[in-house]
C-alpha cells in the first residue's frame, strides 16, 4: 500500500504480469517502469530506483472494521459469494513456496509460517504471528523507531502504532494502551484518551509467509514465538 | 482461513497451470534484475487492475460482505478504507484517492 505520487507525478499502476523473488511486479501505466510491490521501489524502467512511500496498513475482518470504523468505506465488489480465497490451496499446501518451487532452506521457522512484517527497507522485523497468539501485543524498538503491534486473534486484525515518541513502559490491558498506569491510546484506533495528547499514528505492516519476507529482506530480525 | 500475505500474489498463474507439489514447471521468459530473474508469466494487464473503484458505506456493504470477510486496509490521516483481499485476489492493485492523496493499494 503506496502513495502513488512521485515528484509530484501521480502514478497509475497495473499488475505487469512478472513475477520477481516470487511476488508482483507492478507497472506504472505514465513511463512503464516496474515496481516491486514488496519494497515500493521501482526495479526496472526511467524511475529506477524511485520509492513509493507506504502507507499505514492494518488487516482485519468485514465485522471487525465496521466496529472500529463505523465511518469506513469498503471497496465496492460483485454481490456475496463463496467464501473463501482463491489460492486457498495454496496457502494451506506447506511444500508449496513459490510458483517455480523455491526451496525451503529456513530453518529458523517453518516457510509458510505467518509473520508481520516491519520496518522495512532500512530496518526490516518480523513478528511470528504465534507470538501474537500467546499474547495480543508487543513492542518492538528498532534502529530508529519503535512500534506497539497489537493483534487480536478472533478477528486476526492487526496494527502497528509508532510509538518512537512514547516513553517506556507502554502496555496494553483491554483494547486500552497504558503508559505507567495512564490509560493513553486506544488501542484499535490510536486515539487519544488524554486531553490535548495526540492520537497515534499507524504503521506499514505486512502479513507474510516467513520465506517470502526472508527472500526480500535476508538481514530482517525474527522475534519468535519461542 | 483469511488470506495470508501480499508476497505471493500474481498467482493466477497457478490457477491457469494447476502444478502439484514437486513437479516441474516450464520456466517463462526472464530478465535478470538486480541477480534475480524477473519471469514474465502473464501479459501486462491480464490481471485487471481496478482503476474506477466505487467506495460503498458499511451499510450499503453489509449484503455484499461475509463477516469474516478479510479486509486489507488503508488509512491516510483520518480517512478509513477497506478492500477484501479475496476481491483483490482477482485484481491485485486499486488505485484510487483518499483524503485527496493519490494511493495504491497492493494485495
Amino acid at each position: 500500500m503506496y502513495a502513488a505520487t512521485v515528484d509530484s507525478q501521480r502514478l497509475t499502476f497495473q499488475a505487469s504480469g512478472a513475477l520477481w523473488k516470487d511476488a508482483l511486479v507492478m507497472e506504472d501505466l505514465e513511463t512503464k517502469s516496474r515496481w516491486s510491490q514488496v519494497t515500493g521501489e521501482a526495479i526496472l524502467g526511467e524511475l529506477t530506483g524511485q520509492h513509493l512511500p507506504p502507507l499505514a496498513t492494518g488487516h482485519m475482518s468485514f465485522a471487525e472494521f465496521r466496529e472500529r470504523y463505523p465511518d469506513g468505506k469498503v471497496l465496492a465488489k460483485p454481490a456475496l459469494g463463496p467464501a473463501g480465497s482463491t489460492y486457498s490451496r495454496y496457502f494451506a499446501d506447506p511444500d508449496r513456496l513459490g510458483i517455480f518451487g523455491r526451496k525451503n532452506d529456513l530453518d529458523r521457522l517453518p516457510a509458510k509460517q505467518l509473520i508481520f512484517g516491519l520496518g522495512h527497507p532500512n530496518d526490516p522485523v518480523a513478528i511470528d504471528r504465534a507470538l501474537l497468539r500467546r499474547q495480543p501485543w508487543y513492542v518492538h524498538q528498532g534502529a530508529e523507531s519503535r512500534w506497539l503491534i497489537v493483534y487480536e486473534s478472533g478477528s486476526e486484525a492487526v496494527t502497528a502504532w509508532d510509538i518512537t515518541d512514547v516513553d517506556d513502559g507502554a502496555t496494553v490491558e483491554t483494547d486500552t494502551i497504558f503508559v505507567g498506569t495512564t490509560p493513553s491510546w486506544d488501542a484499535s484506533s490510536g486515539q487519544a484518551l488524554v486531553a490535548g495528547q495526540s492520537d497515534l499514528s499507524p504503521a506499514p505492516v505486512m502479513t507474510a509467509f516467513w520465506f517470502a519476507w526472508f527472500t526480500f529482506f535476508p538481514e530482517t530480525e525474527l522475534i519468535r514465538a519461542d | 482461513m483469511r488470506v495470508p500475505t501480499s508476497l505471493l500474489l500474481l498467482l493466477g498463474f497457478l490457477l491457469t497451470a494447476p502444478m502439484t507439489s514437486g513437479q516441474e514447471r516450464s520456466t517463462p521468459p526472464s530478465t535478470d534484475v538486480r541477480g534475480e530473474p524477473m519471469y514474465q508469466v502473464l501479459q501486462a494487464g491480464d490481471i485487471p487492475a481496478i482503476f474506477d473503484p466505487i467506495w460503498l458505506t458499511l451499510d450499503e456493504a453489509a449484503a455484499l460482505y461475509h463477516d469474516r470477510e478479510p479486509l486489507i486496509v488503508a488509512t491516510v490521516d483520518a480517512s478509513v478504507v477497506g478492500a477484501s483481499t479475496w476481491h483483490l485476489d482477482r485484481h491485485e492493485i486499486v488505485n484510487t484517492y483518499l483524503n485527496g492523496k493519490a494511493i495504491t493499494i497492493t494485495w
